[in-house]
């Protein structure tokens, strides 16, 4: 008995496999559901970059409830931003941003913009970073919080890696991440997260979601940008301003959930994987043809 | 970002999972098509896989930096599956293992044939699996856009076979010299000089393919995705980019060119010696690649 498959068997099989996979991958579920359910059980914050007067008030109180000590900062590039990234102990960060061109003739500011937006974890309605993480140490707690848990995290950092907004990050003292929780404490005892409890401008609210949702819808209507009603399909912190969010440096995100993100990839991947492993077999066939011709020609000619 | 959340141990762990994917497919396609002429290069494929694999697990367990929680963590993995990406890894990541040593034990110990056929068809596609994960991992972060590209994973998987055959070629000569005894085949066949060279001159077309597709992928890879001028210049890590490109990508590509002239002019020491710098040099730029392409993404986060 011969233990070789033939040549022929084989690419009869490959190409078998070619017709049959997009048909397997058409399938697969693209995951992009409904992005949002039950709204009106879910809590939420609405952030009004036109009511923020910077005074950090947020930041602190943050540090305050969730006994997060100061860490060393230093003001660069001539920004307010301070700090300019989130971490173990910060979670809550007041973005500065000056907007436009000064010029001395324009009236009142001189055309310039003073923008300011509180920002800290979105609490996806469908996270990132619990999709990816294979310790299932954090959760969506149905009235919004996305929530983990020391004990299960194992540090590998892909959480941090497939936030849109890199949130999670690596304690090293605990060896676990750690994020804004939405003060899920607090929330348990009927109030507001620490945050919004001391905005002086009521640039932060409080309200169930489906509210927030709305008061999003109505601003957009007014001309105002919003950022989390539809970005990676919604978020339990919705923004609204008067300038466009990349300036906060906030990236454009589609609605696509994580899920539907994830089979998007895997889809192409397969298709440009089927291509790629046909252009190799049939490179791998022809010059096998090649070869085979050349050596007959030789021993004919040897003949 | 303020600072590098994945760095060179997770390019190790990467690097390792594809260049384990890739040799115990080369192992198993040559057990497959070449039978006994090429069984050495299948052994050494298997053996490859089988300690790249452990290897790669220890690099994750020293990535992951909890070892406390390891057993435990190891077990949460396993019960996400399919849902995240790392545990879909670790499940690929064990099954090869345990398809590579039975690959091992009955390459070097006997075994029923159709069995060993069985066990290549399936190790096939965990090897597969295997290096296509460690691209596809990158391509799930959703905050990196560098990353999210579906030519990332397929670049990583034809990296990984590149690198994986690459390896169990040069394990050949050296595993003969390390362990003349225990690896009797290895012995002999480089004892047999002529037909490790001959092997040199097949493997090294193949190679060549693996190259030329590699270098298509990397160029569709860069085309489509935001934010590639990273690599391009100015970033810290574009020298080392470029010395994948001409280390990890042309300079084995010449070499395979001058090894098919030298192939009629009998210079067989001349081939081996050169095969084994372009086979170090393929190995080092795959760690290259994993590794400017996961800082890379990081330094736009
Ligand atoms: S913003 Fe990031 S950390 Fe927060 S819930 Fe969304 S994915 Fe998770
Ligand atoms: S770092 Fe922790 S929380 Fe984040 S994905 Fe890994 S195990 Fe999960």
């Amino acid at each position: 008995m011969t233990d070789k498959v033939s040549r022929k068997d084989f690419l009869m099989a490959a190409g078998a496999s070619l017709l049959v996979a997009p048909m397997a991958l058409e399938g697969l579920d693209r995951g992009q559901r409904a992005p949002v359910q039950h709204l009106g059980e879910q809590r939420a914050v609405v952030v009004d970059v036109t009511r923020c007067i910077g005074c950090k008030a947020c930041q602190i109180a943050c540090k305050v409830w969730n006994k997060l000590p100061a860490e060393k900062t230093e003001v660069s590039d001539g920004e307010f931003t301070n700090p300019k990234f989130f971490s173990p102990i910060t979670w809550k960060i007041v973005r500065f941003k000056e907007i436009g061109d000064y010029d001395e003739d324009a009236a009142g500011t001189g055309g310039l913009k003073w923008r300011m937006l509180s920002d800290n974890c979105k609490h996806c309605l469908e996270p990132s970073c619990v999709s990816v993480c294979p310790a299932a140490a954090l959760w969506k707690r149905s009235d919004g919080p996305v929530l983990y848990d020391l004990d299960r995290c194992v540090g590998c950092g892909y959480c941090t890696m497939a936030c849109p907004w890199g949130v999670p990050r690596f304690d090293d003292d605990l060896h676990a991440v750690r994020k804004c929780t939405m003060c899920h404490d607090r929330i348990d005892q009927g109030l507001e997260p620490s945050c919004v409890s001391v905005c002086p401008t009521d640039s932060l609210q409080y309200m169930n979601l489906e509210e927030a949702r709305r008061v999003a819808v109505d601003a957009e209507a007014n001309g105002l940008y919003t950022y989390g009603v539809d970005e990676v399909g919604g978020t339990s912190w919705i923004y609204i301003s008067d300038v466009p969010f990349s300036e906060f440096g906030l990236p454009e995100y589609s609605t696509v959930t994580q899920k539907g993100f994830e089979s998007d990839i895997l889809v192409k991947f397969a298709g440009a994987g089927l291509f790629v492993g046909g252009a190799i077999l049939a490179a791998v066939k022809l010059y096998a043809e090649r070869r085979e011709a050349i050596m007959k020609s030789g021993s004919e000619g040897g003949n | 970002m303020s600072e590098f959340v994945w760095g060179p141990l997770m390019a190790t762990y990467l690097f390792l999972g594809g260049l384990a994917g890739g040799a115990y497919l080369i192992s198993a396609l040559v057990d497959l098509f070449k039978g006994e002429d090429y069984e050495v290069l299948s052994k050494s494929g298997a053996l490859v896989s089988t300690v790249a694999v452990i290897a790669s697990v220890v690099v994750l367990l020293l990535e992951i930096k909890r070892f406390e929680v390891a057993p435990l963590s190891f077990l949460n993995a396993f019960r996400q599956f399919p849902g995240s990406m790392i545990s879909v890894g670790t499940w690929l990541l064990t099954c090869l293992l345990v398809v590579s040593v039975v690959t091992v034990i009955l390459a070097f110990f006997g075994g029923n044939w159709l069995v060993r056929k069985i066990v290549d068809v399936v190790g096939i596609v965990l090897s597969l699996g295997t290096a296509a994960y460690t691209g596809l991992v990158l391509s799930y972060c959703r905050g990196i856009p560098f990353w999210g590209s579906p030519f990332l994973p397929a670049l990583f998987t034809v990296s990984g076979i590149l690198t994986g055959l690459t390896l169990a070629m040069l394990m050949i000569p050296v595993a003969a010299y390390i362990m003349p005894k225990a690896l009797n085949s290895f012995w002999e066949l480089y004892e047999r000089k002529a037909s490790y060279v001959g092997m040199i001159g097949q493997t090294e077309k193949y190679c060549q393919v693996l190259t030329v597709v590699e270098i298509v992928l990397l160029a569709l890879y860069m085309g489509t995705t935001p934010t590639t001028g990273i690599l391009l210049g100015g970033s810290s890590v574009s020298l080392l980019f470029y010395v994948y490109i001409a280390l990890g990508l042309l300079l084995p590509l010449g070499i395979g060119y001058l090894n098919s002239k030298w192939e009629h002019q009998g210079k067989d020491m001349m081939i081996v010696l050169s095969a084994m710098i372009g086979q170090v040099m393929v190995l080092l730029g795959g760690f290259i690649l994993r590794y400017v392409v996961l800082i890379g993404g990081q330094l736009i986060h």
